[in-house]
């Protein structure tokens, strides 16, 4: 945006015959011209500094990241195996994808994971910023503990849920034979290998508490007070003060967290595969196959196109929907 | 006059980034040779050697696959060459294990490295795009190189439509690995020290004599694994996988689905196999090594992690040959070999490399480590057969390659092909379908993936 040309305040003082002005610095501005260069010069070295500050993180952006994207959009409708010259087939890939039963597989395995594992990664974490901001001694130990898991590389992460998953002496059938329960083959179960993925999932609650715990520490006292003041319960103002003011951090947390379900990809490579019989075989580790195991590059970036207007169809819904469920408190003081 | 340098300016600098960066990252660095669009069915571009040039070169040479624990024999090859001479240097051992993807990558940034140690049964697919210099005229201008000094399943296994895009480096037929301790402890007779001793049944006796316990003490009498492994009971019964073309599949037919229908009663109806779900973190190995298996398949590659754990642990172990089934014993022999980029700028030097690392000294430092090497000299030769532990049936390995080893039914589309396959056999094992239900899917999947292959000019 521009800055207000001070030249246009001088143009009226010029038409008007008025003299010329000598200025603080002693410099006479003897016309409306020298001012206007002058100010534009310092406006055009602030943007500069501006610009170039931000620079690296655009240069990598555009190399790294929209560079790569616009050549797999072109990639879409290729047939390109990596090691040979791209052939141009249209909207071929489109329509194999349309026949594809692993694709659709895929997709379904994917949605089943997002559409159960977001909510209640949502609900766990909302629950546990809730309680670490009882105030109870030691929260800030408690918060750190919640999220260290969050920073444990994909990997380790994926080697250390097959342990506690295994059938023989997994730590999870463990606890079952603890509570009297019968033993599990958990990511050996074709019906059970997906939600020990979402089991998998909730280790990582921690980002989402934080966040969540900031957003509750941001919500006036005086709204409780005045509500406690009124008679209202603990659940009432969970419900009437605590959701609505969190509302704006649920929502984030609700499209961040949907974004990142349907790229699930690190822990299924590692832990099963794409297994038992294709029942983990996720949207993106299929999209990898295609891509590194079949030479199937073109397919692989039509794939991922595809994935990307899935994606933003569900964001723009979850925007258009949230006009009627998150409040921003700039809007109610409005 | 100076001009604003507002958003718009900016915007339009970077619409000219982007698009730069789109065109660079469009730029595919495509091989060389003619025939890239269907495949090496057109001339192909061969190189015949020249005489090496005066001044001093760099190649680059790189393991790919495994490596890890032979990179001591690796690098002591690297010092050895760049010390023999003075015109060619290798700068170090790459070892890009279980890179194939940057492998790929490489080549499409035109930077892979010159010389290559790939796994045949990725040979087929790269091969199929030009990715390797053929080496006919190399080989043909090298008259030291005799194809009879090389065991005939590994040299054949090097050729693709009628160009040699490899040479031979290593074998590993498979062999059942036993422990005798276990053996010993249940009062079982060992199997047999040769070919043709023992059958299916005999087989099946002895594994059932030797599995015991429950739960995680479980010790099972076999130790099988899925994918190509299953392929041995499938030879050995007469039937096949691929056609010995390669252009079909023959999964479904009624030797196949015999020989498969014994390998999955070894596991829910005999249990003397684990199930999937049985088989801990360390796999089949770990569990052999733990003592949790009398009986393993491998190739002769394992003989290098069972040495160390002898010498940690002091596990006893020995080789037995594959019970004959009603076609006999054929086993597979997944082989190792090298290979130059077409790309590579310096395609005599790197041949020059290949000749060292096939020479005898090199191939004695790799066996020492473990290997079983495709050169006949080196192992009918001492180094292989007397290395410790010494009364391990060494000789069982030649007896394997000369005479019961079958080629694998690699293709280009060998990956997509065994994920169809496991994703089919998971649910045999898991007892939700049958042989006879899954084995006409596969093959239904498998041959319109060979044709699709076919159309692309990949596939024969």
């Amino acid at each position: 945006m521009q800055a207000p040309s001070p030249a246009g305040l001088r143009s009226s003082e010029a038409a008007s015959g008025l003299p010329s002005r000598t200025l603080n610095s002693g410099r006479t501005a003897s016309t409306p011209q020298r001012h206007r260069h002058h100010y534009r010069g310092l406006l055009w070295h602030e943007n500069l500094d501006g610009w170039l500050f931000i620079a690296p993180w655009v240069a990598g952006f555009v190399i790294f990241t929209l560079g790569p994207m616009l050549a797999s959009a072109v990639m879409a409708f290729m047939q390109w195996d990596i090691l040979t010259r791209p052939k141009l087939v249209g909207l071929g890939n489109f329509a194999t994808l349309a026949r594809d039963p692993l694709f659709s597989k895929s997709l379904g395995n994917t949605a089943f994971y997002t559409f159960i594992g977001v909510p209640l990664y949502l609900v766990l974490s909302l629950l546990a910023a809730v309680l670490l901001n009882t105030g109870v001694r030691g929260m800030s130990i408690y918060r750190t503990l919640f999220f260290l898991p969050s920073l444990t590389p994909a990997v380790a992460n994926a080697l250390l849920w097959v342990w506690i998953f295994n059938p023989d002496f997994g730590l999870a059938n463990a606890l079952l034979w603890w509570l009297g329960l019968p033993p599990q083959k958990w990511l050996f179960d074709v019906n059970l290998a997906k939600p020990s993925f979402i089991i998998m999932g909730i280790w990582h609650i921690g980002s989402q508490m934080v966040i969540f715990l900031a957003g509750l520490q941001g919500i006036p006292e005086t709204l409780y007070e005045a509500a406690a003041i009124d008679g209202a319960t603990a659940w009432r103002r969970f419900w009437a003060i605590t959701l609505p003011m969190l509302s704006p951090t649920i929502f984030f947390n609700l499209v961040i967290g949907i974004i990142g379900s349907f790229q699930v990809f690190t822990t299924a490579y590692i832990a099963t595969g794409g297994g038992p019989q294709n029942a983990t075989l996720f949207y993106v580790l299929y999209l990898y196959r295609n891509a590194f195991d079949y030479f199937r590059m073109g397919y692989a970036s039509a794939l991922a196109w595809v994935l990307f207007a899935i994606v933003l169809v569900f964001t723009l819904a979850q925007f258009w929907i949230a006009r009627t469920w998150v409040f921003y408190e700039a809007e109610l003081v409005a | 006059m100076h001009r604003h340098f507002g958003r718009r300016a900016f915007l339009k600098a970077i619409g000219v980034a982007s698009a730069a960066g789109t065109l660079s990252s469009c730029a595919v660095a495509v091989a060389p040779t003619p025939a890239v669009e269907g495949g090496p069915t057109q001339a192909v571009e061969t190189a015949a050697p020249t005489k090496l040039p005066a001044q001093r070169v760099t190649i680059r040479f790189s393991s790919v696959g495994w490596g890890g624990w032979l990179s001591e024999p690796w690098q002591a090859i690297v010092k050895d060459f760049n010390e023999s001479q003075d015109r060619i240097t290798v700068p170090e051992y790459e070892d890009v294990a279980e890179g194939y993807q940057k492998v790929m990558a490489a080549a499409a940034g035109n930077i892979a490295a010159d010389v290559y140690m790939f796994e045949n049964k990725y040979m087929y697919g790269f091969a199929a795009r030009g990715f390797f210099l053929p080496l006919e005229e190399f080989v043909a201008a090298t008259p030291e190189i005799k194809k009879e000094d090389y065991f005939e399943n590994d040299w054949k296994e090097c050729f693709f439509r009628g160009h040699q895009y490899l040479f031979p480096f290593d074998n590993s037929p498979a062999m059942i690995w036993y422990n005798p301790e276990l053996f010993d402890a249940a009062g079982v007779a060992y199997p047999p020290d040769k070919f043709g001793g023992w059958d299916w049944e005999d087989f099946l006796m002895t594994a059932q004599s030797l599995t015991k316990g429950e739960g995680a003490e479980r010790v099972f009498g076999w130790l099988g694994e899925r994918g190509y492994y299953l392929l041995i009971w499938i030879w050995s019964n007469g039937g096949w996988f691929l056609t010995e073309d390669k252009t079909r599949c023959v999964v479904d037919s009624p030797e196949a689905m015999e020989a498969l229908q014994w390998a999955v009663d070894l596991i829910r109806k005999y249990k003397v196999q684990p199930l999937p779900e049985q088989i801990p973190q360390g796999g089949t190995s770990g569990m052999f090594m733990a003592k949790r298996g009398a009986m393993a398949q491998r190739g002769t590659w394992w003989a290098i992690d069972l040495k160390a754990a002898s010498r940690e642990t002091g596990l006893k172990w020995n080789v037995a040959p594959h019970p004959d089934g009603k076609a006999g014993c054929w086993v597979r022999n997944p082989n190792d070999a090298w290979g130059i980029w077409i790309g590579s700028t310096h395609r005599n030097e790197a041949w020059e490399f290949i000749k060292f690392l096939d020479s005898d000294p090199s191939l004695e430092k790799l066996t020492r480590a473990g290997l079983s090497v495709s050169k006949k000299r080196i192992l009918y030769s001492d180094v292989f057969l007397k290395q410790e532990p010494q009364d391990v049936h060494w000789y069982l390995f030649i007896d394997a390659l000369e005479g019961h080893v079958r080629r694998h039914p690699d293709t280009a589309i060998f990956a997509e092909m065994m994920d169809i396959f496991n994703a089919e056999w998971d649910a045999i094992v898991a007892g939700q379908k049958t042989v006879q239900e899954s084995m006409p899917v596969v093959a239904q999947k498998v041959n319109a993936l060979l044709d699709a292959c076919r159309a692309e000019g990949n596939c024969d």
